[in-house]
């Protein structure tokens, strides 16, 4: 009695889980340009989505280096003493 | 080809008794050669059994083809076994070797006391079954290498986002899901800083910065909570996270945002858009543009 309950709870929660994760990934497909744009139907497997993911964190990651670099250049340009700067400043540290 | 099917069906329907007796006959005729073979080195390979097929295909279709008519063209071709072990063979191949299996499946249901048939069903059935069994395993084999791509997806996720520190994969994404829309903001955050540093000014008087700042921080892994900012302009200690937490896409609310806040200099239709393709109005964006 007391097994089969909580097989069946573990059931229920694995269940609980199997949505979420299908809940999130389509809010991560959502959220990636590249899916989001080319495929207009929503037969994405799950592992294209992730996949996506991966190579878009790295995308902004590499962007985010780049931005970084350019304000960096954009710093020595301006004030050091300005507010602006200090924004920058705050922006490339961040 | 169907047509003849059905013949042969109806053949052995009708006259199962008289067949059988015919062909008892034709295996003791038939017994010596097939003895040689076996004392040879039991050469029973499959061209063997097409023939001994063809052989019992051709002996019910005379006892038709009696009662029916032409039937001096095929009775022209069942001549008994060595001489028809070449010309059978050819004649075989007019038929589609699928109905005479079909035909032979059937026959060890209707007439099990033939030896032979009884062999060659039984090879056909255990022909299918050994097709069958593989068919199950690499299914199996197909979602388990399907779970496990995902969970090595899974494990670089994790690896790319920082402060993930829980294995499952709801929380992994959902870290995910967060960082991602983080780094979105940060990149549009820096590139209109690049484009403009002069308006950060003016969005500092609605608290702008300290979203972004606190969306950044948590960007790059530090809890926005204990991490002290350089400025003394933005309290983060007591800001609520939670602003860009629902956010659907960055470039839709981020837009109203700046809409309300940002100097003139900056356009909607600049913004528009800005992390997911990058605008070409940055000078730097030839360099970015290469990699997407």
């Amino acid at each position: 009695m007391s097994s089969s309950r909580r097989s069946r709870q573990a059931s229920s929660s694995s269940r609980i889980s199997d949505d979420q994760i299908t809940d999130l990934i389509s809010k991560l497909r959502q959220s990636i340009p590249e899916i989001r744009q080319n495929r207009r139907s929503n037969t994405v497997s799950a592992s294209k989505v992730l996949q996506e993911t991966c190579n878009y964190i790295r995308n902004l990651n590499k962007e985010a280096d780049d931005l970084s670099d350019r304000l960096t250049q954009l710093l020595e340009s301006i004030d050091p003493n300005s507010p602006q700067a200090a924004v920058i400043r705050s922006l490339i540290n961040g | 080809m169907s047509n003849n099917q059905a013949f042969m069906e109806l053949g052995w329907r009708n006259d199962v008794g008289s067949l059988a007796v015919k062909d008892q006959g034709m295996m003791s005729e038939r017994a010596r050669s097939d003895e040689d073979r076996l004392i040879n080195g039991l050469k029973w390979g499959y061209g063997y059994f097409d023939h001994d097929q063809t052989d019992n295909y051709l002996q019910i279709v005379p006892e038709i083809h009696k009662e029916v008519e032409n039937a001096k063209e095929d009775l022209l071709v069942v001549v008994p076994d060595e001489h028809s072990e070449t010309d059978d063979h050819h004649h075989i191949k007019d038929f589609s070797e699928r109905s005479d299996h079909r035909f032979y499946l059937r026959n060890k249901h209707e007439n099990p006391k033939k030896r032979r048939i009884q062999v060659l069903s039984s090879d056909d059935e255990s022909e299918e079954f050994t097709r069958e069994v593989p068919s199950v395993t690499r299914k199996g084999s197909k979602r388990r290498r399907r779970d496990e791509k995902m969970s090595n997806k899974m494990r670089k996720l994790q690896q790319l986002v920082p402060n993930c520190h829980k294995t499952d994969k709801v929380s992994v994404l959902d870290k995910t899901i967060e960082y991602m829309k983080n780094l979105q903001l940060q990149l549009q955050m820096m590139s209109t800083v690049g484009v403009n540093p002069y308006f950060l000014p003016a969005t500092l008087g609605f608290g702008m910065h300290n979203h972004m700042l606190t969306a950044m921080a948590s960007a790059h892994g530090l809890n926005p909570a204990n991490h002290m900012m350089p400025s003394p302009l933005i309290p983060a200690l007591n800001w609520p996270l939670p602003p860009f937490t629902n956010i659907s896409f960055p470039h839709s609310s981020s837009q109203s945002l700046f809409l309300t806040t940002s100097s003139p200099a900056s356009s909607p239709q600049s913004l528009h858009g800005l992390v997911p393709y990058f605008p070409s109005f940055l000078d730097f964006s030839s360099h970015a543009m290469r990699r997407l």
